[in-house]
């Protein structure tokens, strides 16, 4: 109780003295051609995170405290562009021409009309299995007209799911069979300060769109998201209080926003939020969490002999951009886990015990 | 009043006592494997006051996390081991540039692995009779005249280094350490 009051008390510190030191992008001044562009590049880093993140979601469900149903679905309307930036329906033009905009872009990527259009489907989703692609039409579900992502979220719960879309002004009407998966969500994000970070605040795992051009393959990509998701499974400590106003902040959904806590000023807000809380991992819970990733990158195909690079990497260049090492210990214990684990594969999903077993072999 | 006095006094003797002892069990010169030498090395590191009150530990133990890498790299006989020394000796240049970023305060703590990273160097060196020793010194003149605020030349002599190291790792502990104790 005296945590909550505190963690309370530092939160309102915190959030009220964050603002003024945040460093922010006026996108109003972005040209059509850089909305654009930028939300081309944040459609690709999305759609790479959730792709990963869904085979991880879809694997280890089983193991999750919580789950929930998915297509494995991107979408956007005009109504969810509208929404995000907060504009009303006539005012086309206001926020600098922001909304007008993000609209004309969204027309060039992907045509976008006054209906809800398919921005990304991910890899072995229903969706995709169900025939979906990119520049669909999502016209309704089960019958229901789908004018934006909230009215579309509202009938997701079904689990076999009639979907009628139109493609090249053809009329398709698809049966799909709604996945149950982890519910937790993995999310790229742009940073103004060219920031190597990752963390997780409540059910969300970031990644900075920094770390991940840092990455030189999925596989990396893999161990760094399972190590984040071990510390969710593990119910390691996390930013609660306040995660709905860090969500906010950082799941930009491929909109560009006027407001001051705009796209990359947004998560240099929230990256220093966590920052000023001092959440850290403790360095048992870190040593755990790098077992199981190892073992976890594995079972999902990946190699961890090409993964753990990324770690041998980071330590070798010591980047001055990185704030990994103030969100987790990254030490020679680390290092040893990660190489003692990765020649000792398990192959199977790895329990407390394995740990502690392997820990007392490896004398760590 | 009194009592936080004396809570206080009990606590820096108690982790005086722990530092003159542990300098004393350890002597990272017998060793000639990178593993053992750098397993050593960080563990004085580690043990001593400097580092525990560091608000730099986050990049020393950076440094210590890449010379586990090459450590393993040892063992596993993917790597030599003079080869690693080699490494671990140019790893002086990057903790100079990384303690330049920090701040002076920053340079003294971040110094001690330089300075560690140099002694290990100069044990490859003098076994070995390497001739590229240039660059080590350069290095560690230019490491040492930092922290210390002098423009002093470094006399090329790797006995002579190595002492100097010995005496920089002094001052920023504020203790004689057992990394000189063979050289001056």
């Amino acid at each position: 109780m005296k945590r909550v009051i505190l963690y309370s008390l530092y939160l309102l510190f915190v959030f009220s003295c964050a603002p003024q030191t945040t460093s922010t992008v006026n996108v109003s001044y972005l040209s059509q051609t850089e909305i654009e562009e930028n939300i081309r590049k944040e459609l690709n880093l999305d759609l790479k995170i959730k792709n990963i993140g869904y085979k991880i979601q879809k694997t280890f469900v089983e193991k999750c405290p919580s789950k929930k149903l998915d297509l494995g679905l991107m979408t956007i309307s005009q109504q969810d562009i509208r929404g995000e930036i907060g504009a009303t329906l006539g005012n086309i033009t206001s926020f600098g021409g922001l909304l007008e905009k993000n609209i004309n872009a969204y027309k060039k990527i992907v045509n976008l009309n006054d209906n809800t259009k398919v921005i990304g489907v991910i890899k072995n989703s229903s969706a995709e299995k169900a025939g979906i692609v990119f520049g669909d039409e999502i016209l309704e579900i089960n019958s229901t007209k789908i004018s934006s992502r909230s009215n579309f979220e509202d009938i997701y719960d079904g689990n076999d799911l009639k979907i009628k879309t139109r493609r090249n002004e053809k009329i398709i009407e698809l049966n799909i069979k709604n996945n149950l998966i982890c519910n937790i969500e993995f999310e790229a994000f742009q940073t103004n300060t060219p920031n190597l970070t990752f963390f997780r605040s409540g059910n969300t795992i970031f990644v900075s769109e920094n770390l991940m051009n840092y990455l030189k393959t999925d596989d990396e990509l893999v161990m760094v998201l399972t190590n984040e998701f071990s510390h969710y499974l593990n119910d390691s400590s996390t930013l609660v209080a306040g995660t709905n106003r860090l969500n906010q902040t950082l799941q930009i959904t491929q909109i560009l926003t006027p407001w001051n806590l705009s796209l990359a000023g947004a998560s240099d807000f929230s990256n220093d939020v966590i920052k000023k809380l001092g959440i850290r991992y403790s360095a048992e819970e870190e040593s755990y969490a790098d077992y199981m990733s190892v073992n976890l990158t594995n079972l999902l195909g990946y190699s961890s002999d090409k993964a753990k690079i990324f770690w041998e990497r980071l330590v070798k260049d010591k980047p001055t951009d990185s704030t990994i090492p103030e969100f987790r210990p990254v030490d020679s214990k680390k290092i040893r886990v990660i190489t003692y684990s990765n020649d000792e594969k398990l192959n199977r999903f790895p329990t407390k015990e394995d740990y502690e077993n392997f820990m007392k072999k490896f004398k760590i | 009043m009194k009592l936080a006095n004396i809570l206080v006094f009990l606590f820096l003797i108690s982790c005086a006592t722990q530092k003159v002892q542990e300098t004393q069990q350890e002597n990272c010169y017998q060793y000639t494997s990178f593993p053992e030498f750098h397993r050593c090395s960080e563990k004085v590191v580690k043990s001593s006051y400097s580092y525990r009150l560091s608000f730099e530990r986050d990049i020393i133990d950076q440094y210590f996390a890449f010379g586990e890498v090459l450590a393993l790299q040892v063992e596993k006989k993917t790597k030599d081991n003079i080869e690693v020394f080699e490494i671990w000796g140019d790893e002086l240049d990057k903790a100079v540039k990384q303690a330049e970023l920090r701040g002076q305060e920053a340079a003294e703590i971040t110094i001690i692995t330089a300075a560690i990273a140099v002694t290990a160097y100069i044990i490859y060196k003098e076994s070995r009779r390497i001739k590229e020793f240039k660059k080590l010194e350069n290095s560690a003149s230019s490491a040492v005249n930092k922290v210390a605020g002098t423009t002093t030349s470094y006399t090329p002599n790797s006995g002579v280094a190595a002492c100097r190291v010995g005496l920089l790792i002094n001052r920023v502990q504020g203790t004689r350490n057992n990394l000189m104790n063979n050289w001056c």
